[in-house]
């Protein structure tokens, strides 16, 4: 059994170090360093959380959309960009825009949380950036 | 949206540029140079990926590599995705 806690749990902890009790007190240049370190602590906790949820979402609709089980995600991936760039895959093809669109908004929730043209995607103006 | 550099929509830009002189705008040009700057800067994230993984071993390159998927959304918006068309 895996001891706790977990890894997005101490990413978490240490960015909140980095940035609640080590930057305040360094100068301007050292604290921007840490504050970016924090930042990048950050991501690796989110892609730890739902980086693999996320991927498997992805990998199931490109198995849809190219009507193929066996392949790794990149392998698939490469297959549906090529796909789409000689128009074997038709633009408008039924669940090809939705696919996009989802796989992207995943990708900047781990990468990008606050990343203005999410709102603008979606529609909502509410939303506000996750930690 | 505001996309002219953040400050304003293209309208503004436009018709600032007009009246300042300048040669009217054909808006499928500048569609088309808007779609290849955003472009361009996705690219410089994916090198500054591919730099990082190649030696330089700093924090600050990884996180741009990681902010190549703003490209990808700027991109899909721009190529009318969000209006149910793939341009």
């Amino acid at each position: 059994m895996r001891t706790i806690p977990t890894a997005p749990e101490i990413l978490r902890a240490v960015s909140h170090y980095l940035r609640e009790t080590l930057a305040p007190g360094l100068p301007p240049a050292d604290r921007f360093g840490v504050l970016v370190a924090a930042n990048a602590v950050d991501i690796a906790a989110r892609e730890a959380m739902t980086g693999a949820a996320a991927d498997e979402a992805s990998l199931g609709r490109i198995r849809a959309l190219l009507g193929v089980e066996a392949g790794t995600l990149d392998q698939l991936d490469a297959c549906l960009a090529e796909a789409i760039g000689t128009g074997a895959l038709p633009l408008d093809h039924a669940g090809l825009r939705d696919h996009l669109i989802a796989t992207t908004l995943d990708e900047l929730a781990i990468d990008q949380p606050g990343y203005a043209s999410i709102a603008r995607m979606t529609g909502d103006s509410e939303r506000a950036p996750a930690a | 949206g505001d996309v002219a550099g953040g400050f304003g929509p293209v309208d503004d830009l436009i018709e600032g540029y007009e009246m300042a002189g300048g040669p009217a705008v054909d808006r499928a040009e500048l569609h088309f140079w808007m779609v290849l700057g955003v472009l361009q800067w996705g690219l410089v994230c994916v090198r500054t990926a591919l730099e990082f993984r190649d030696g330089r071993f700093a924090v600050e390159p990884a996180v741009i590599g990681r902010r190549a998927s703003e490209t990808e959304l700027d991109l899909l918006m721009l190529t009318g995705a969000k209006d149910g068309e793939l341009l």
